[in-house]
């Protein structure tokens, strides 16, 4: 009987904790990483398991502390990081604005489709990118290849007559690209449009806009907050994109995925490749608070 | 004028019976609750009792914090300080499934996954000592009460408006809860279904006897269905009374201006003599003479003459009477069918409003810039403090 | 409502758009029949390249092994998810839940490398410091995927909590029904399309996963995207085709399926809710 209001006053703190629960694992997993990260990002690469110098010694009872900032030098002074860097804000900047260009029409035609059709029609949008990424990666290689079926084709009907070089190019690593995240840019931006109050139009109209007018004095100004979230759902992933630039990607393409996937693996060298995700996380940075202070107004909207 | 006579006469006869089942004993008592929510005073020290049997009314527009008090009671919301007392036993902190309080929602929240059986079933499960027969024999007692018995197998998105009022109503009355709740009860209805809705409620309400808490803004619906009405207004209650009492004897400006239309001139007091009191406004043309309704001494001399619309009358004659006329000029009118709002300039600019109930289908009335005299009887105005 | 005219430039751009969507695919399901080794041209119709595929026992074991990791991820991720996304819709004040949200919902936008990266190095703090994990592979994986998969379910629950109307839960607990009570016999039932949603997209997401999986495996845990990944690295084959052909007739049909369900589920509900707030 004693027991009882012992556990009565356990309970309430144990419900605490299954409810903190996927708070602590977040820290735990995914906050606490990038300390990790960040200390062995002033480390020095060696020849051991892990590949690293601890960054705290004991040495004669005296707690050194060993602060490495040769990593952050070495990417400064190698002008291949800096390519890689401004490479892949470019390329993430350029196919950011060709996914807006595809997907603005497309979100504005699921919107403006009769209700009945805008689940159909957005399914339509969505279902390929719930197949795997990888495949659809992988089906542009058979497609852009030397004698893959588009050089084919084109041969074919005579429009050229050596095969065009697509594969292992960035045209290929922008097809590729849109191809992948299109998805994610029409959902926010489908999402803004249908709450849109059609009345707008209708005013717009009766006060002698034409559809055009309309279009750009009141509709694009009014979806510029889906339009942020979801061109931030697309850039910031494609700035750190690694499996696109490697498959369909040539020499030319040296994006910053690729260069940390290269420092790791193949060189084996995790404090540059530390240092080189903590530049990238803090060239992310503003992108990723644009994308939090749109998608948050979108919300309260 | 006979309209508004006769009204009052029904008003005050069917009071008086809902009085009647009503005792003076108090089942809950509330005293000096106050919640704050962060900075902000949503309930100001509020004592009251509510009386087993009755129906309370809290009215007040939205922010008065009369919802605040009813989940309060509920048990959504913890007090900040002040206590409930159900038949003398402290039930400030018990939680809302501990009470035994139902509660009607706005809303109805309904559980739209379960047919109307299981959701009067739900709060009956909760009660692990009730048998399943007994359980099934209390919804079908129930669903009768409400005239549900054809509709127990849907599901609540395919019943009307009304019908799921009555469910919701169901599921709380199945409990036998000591005290029911109703949260804006006729607030998801529209206007026509509302009239109809309010008797409904009350009949099983009374035929329940269950005492019963409600919160509205709507101020007929509160005149309809409540014994004693509780006016709120920025977390406290500015007057507690029967129907009758709050639109006939207000007891400040805030009451009088929330119930019903009134007219409120600023007066001074002239001759204050045994039975009756003249004051003077500077707006109105003759002194008002007051016959009744002055119950507390007065010792101020500025003061407030307020008259209801439908108790003054209009003509385009002068009256020969000393006192309660004034002269004004038709501003705009407004006819309603049973009666016309009537929109007078007096001489300093004030717009005051006169009802004109149209007992004659085609009468010469006064019209727009017609120049009327408006005059009231002695008894038909009130004075207040400032 | 002012609708577009049936051939207005928003309608053609739209349905050149799918094309764009769908024709890889199309051409990627086609040629996984052809009979030939290159894959580019068309020599005859076969199945043998599904054969040889089932016959690789390195390939289905990858394949077992995906299903496993992606079971479990995703079982985890939800399960948090809805202890997440209680947290964030209880929180009424809007400027501490968008801190909740944002902390939440902060894997959603990050590169894979980064958090595969992050991860790898926080296992192999923890080996050295308390032992665990021992050796790196399936639990590795698990946790980082997990970790990611909880941010997407999260986002998917709590939009549909938030919809719903709270004082449904509070009328189960006013009928005397306890917090815990009124939150499986009421709240959940009501989520339960969002929570298999949030379930069927962490499982698709688990078994897609290929960066980070490869930085957080360990020895002999080869996944089927890491396994995938590695050949296709060599160029174009047949077989990979008739895999890719699988994998996308399974998603569609689960994904068509569950959207069927919960479209079903969906318009009843939202009609519930739409008609309890009007």
């Amino acid at each position: 009987m004693s027991l009882r209001p012992f556990l009565n006053r356990l309970a309430p703190s144990g419900r605490f904790w299954i409810i903190s629960l996927p708070y602590l694992w977040l820290g735990l997993f995914f906050l606490l990483p990038f300390v990790f990260v960040l200390k062995i990002s002033f480390s020095e690469a060696e020849l051991a398991i892990p590949p690293y110098t601890p960054m705290f010694e004991w040495v004669d009872s005296v707690l050194n502390m060993r602060i490495n900032l040769g990593n952050y030098q070495w990417l400064l002074e190698d002008p291949l990081y800096l390519q890689a860097y401004w490479n892949s804000i470019r390329m993430a900047f350029i196919s950011t604005l060709l996914c807006l260009l595809i997907g603005y029409p497309m979100a504005y035609a699921i919107a403006r489709a009769p209700k009945h059709l805008q689940p159909a029609w957005l399914l339509l949008v969505l279902l390929p990118s719930w197949t795997s990424f990888l495949i659809r990666v992988y089906a542009w290689m058979g497609l852009l290849s030397n004698n893959g079926i588009i050089n084919n084709a084109l041969m074919g009907l005579g429009l050229v007559d050596a095969p065009l070089t697509m594969i292992n190019t960035n045209f290929a690593v922008y097809v590729g690209v849109v191809y992948s995240y299109l998805p994610f840019l029409v959902l926010p931006l489908y999402a803004n449009l249908v709450k849109h109050d059609t009345t707008l139009l209708e005013a717009a109209a009766d006060l002698g806009a034409s559809r055009t007018k309309t279009f750009f004095t009141i509709t694009l100004p009014l979806s510029i907050n889906g339009m942020v979230a979801g061109a931030m759902l697309v850039f910031i992933p494609v700035v750190g994109e690694f499996v696109i630039p490697e498959l369909l990607g040539g020499t030319e393409t040296i994006m910053i995925g690729k260069v940390l996937w290269q420092e790791f693996f193949s060189n084996r060298d995790w404090p540059v490749a530390s240092a080189l995700a903590v530049i990238m996380v803090l060239i992310l940075l503003v992108p990723i608070a644009l994308f939090h202070h749109f998608q948050s107004k979108e919300v309260s909207r | 004028m006979s309209d508004n006579v006769a009204n009052e006469a029904s008003d005050k006869s069917t009071a008086t019976g809902k009085n009647s089942r009503s005792s003076q004993e108090a089942l809950l008592k509330i005293r000096k609750l106050t919640k704050y929510y962060g900075e902000a005073l949503a309930v100001d020290d509020i004592s009251l009792d509510i009386h087993r049997g009755e129906i309370f009314a809290l009215l007040g527009a939205s922010g008065s914090g009369k919802s605040t008090l009813l989940r309060m009671l509920a048990g959504f919301e913890t007090p900040s300080s002040g206590h409930i007392y159900l038949h003398d036993q402290d039930i400030s902190t018990l939680p809302a499934n501990k009470r035994p309080f139902n509660m009607m929602f706005q809303s109805y929240a309904l559980f739209p996954h379960m047919n109307v059986e299981k959701n009067i079933a739900f709060g009956l499960q909760q009660d692990r000592s009730m048998s399943k027969p007994a359980i099934a024999e209390r919804v079908n007692e129930m669903l009768k009460l409400v005239h549900m018995e054809k509709y127990a197998r849907r599901k609540p998105d395919q019943l009307s408006g009304g019908q799921r009022q009555r469910v919701a109503l169901a599921r709380a009355l199945a409990k036998h809860p000591q005290l029911l709740l109703l949260d804006e009860p006729m607030g998801a209805l529209d206007k026509k279904l509302r009239t109809r809705m309010q008797l409904e409620v009350v009949d099983i309400i009374e035929r329940v006897g269950v005492t019963c808490v409600m919160v509205t803004h709507d101020q007929e619906e509160a005149m309809t269905m409540a014994n004693r009405i509780a006016i709120m207004d920025e977390g406290f209650i500015q007057q507690i009374g029967s129907p009758v009492d709050v639109y006939e004897s207000p007891q400040n400006r805030m009451v009088a201006e929330f119930i019903g239309s009134i007219n409120i001139f600023e007066a001074d007091i002239v001759a204050d003599e045994e039975g009756h009191i003249i004051l003077h406004s500077p707006l109105l043309d003759r002194q008002i003479y007051v016959g009744r309704g002055v119950s507390t001494p007065i010792d101020e001399k500025a003061m407030l003459f307020a008259i209801r619309p439908e108790k003054t009358f209009l003509s385009l004659t002068e009256p020969e009477d000393q006192y309660n006329w004034t002269r004004g000029i038709v501003d705009d009118v407004a006819y309603l069918g049973g009666h016309s709002v009537y929109y007078v300039r007096l001489k300093g600019g004030k717009r005051i409003q006169c009802v004109l109930a149209n007992t004659e289908r085609r009468a010469i009335r006064p019209t727009w810039e017609d120049e009327v005299f408006v005059h009231w009887r002695s008894d038909a105005g009130m004075v207040m403090r400032p | 409502m002012m609708r577009a005219p049936r051939f207005s430039f928003v309608n053609i751009a739209f349905w050149m758009g799918i094309a764009f969507l769908y024709l890889p695919m199309f051409v990627l399901v086609v040629y996984s029949f052809n009979e030939s080794r290159l894959v580019t041209i068309w020599s005859g119709f076969s199945v043998k390249w599904y054969a040889e595929l089932f016959q690789d026992k390195q390939l289905m074991t990858a394949v077992w092994r995906s299903l496993q990791i992606a079971f479990y991820s995703a079982t985890s991720a939800v399960v948090l998810a809805i202890f997440a996304s209680i947290v964030v819709v209880r929180i009424k004040t809007f400027r501490t839940r968008r801190v909740f949200t944002t902390a939440i919902t902060a894997p959603l936008v990050m590169p894979d490398v980064i958090i595969g990266l992050s991860m790898l190095l926080l296992f192999v703090a923890m080996t050295q410091m308390i032992g665990w994990p021992e050796q790196r592979g399936m639990t590795t994986i698990w946790v980082a995927h997990t970790t990611f998969c909880l941010a997407y379910s999260t986002v998917v629950i709590s939009s549909r909590l938030i919809e719903m109307d709270r004082s449904i839960e509070e009328a189960a607990q006013d009928l005397g029904a306890s917090a815990m009570t009124a939150f499986v016999r009421v709240t959940l039932p009501l989520i339960m399309p969002a929570v298999l949603a949030a379930w069927l997209l962490s499982f698709t997401l688990s078994l897609d996963d290929v960066v980070i999986a490869s930085f957080v495996t360990g020895p002999g845990a080869t996944t089927l995207p890491i396994e995938v990944f590695s050949s296709v690295r060599m160029g174009v084959t047949p077989k990979i085709n008739a895999l890719a052909t699988l994998i996308i007739l399974v998603v569609s049909l689960v994904a068509l399926a569950s959207w069927f369900i919960s479209k079903r589920y969906n318009d009843k509900v939202a009609v519930a809710l739409k008609s309890e707030r009007s």
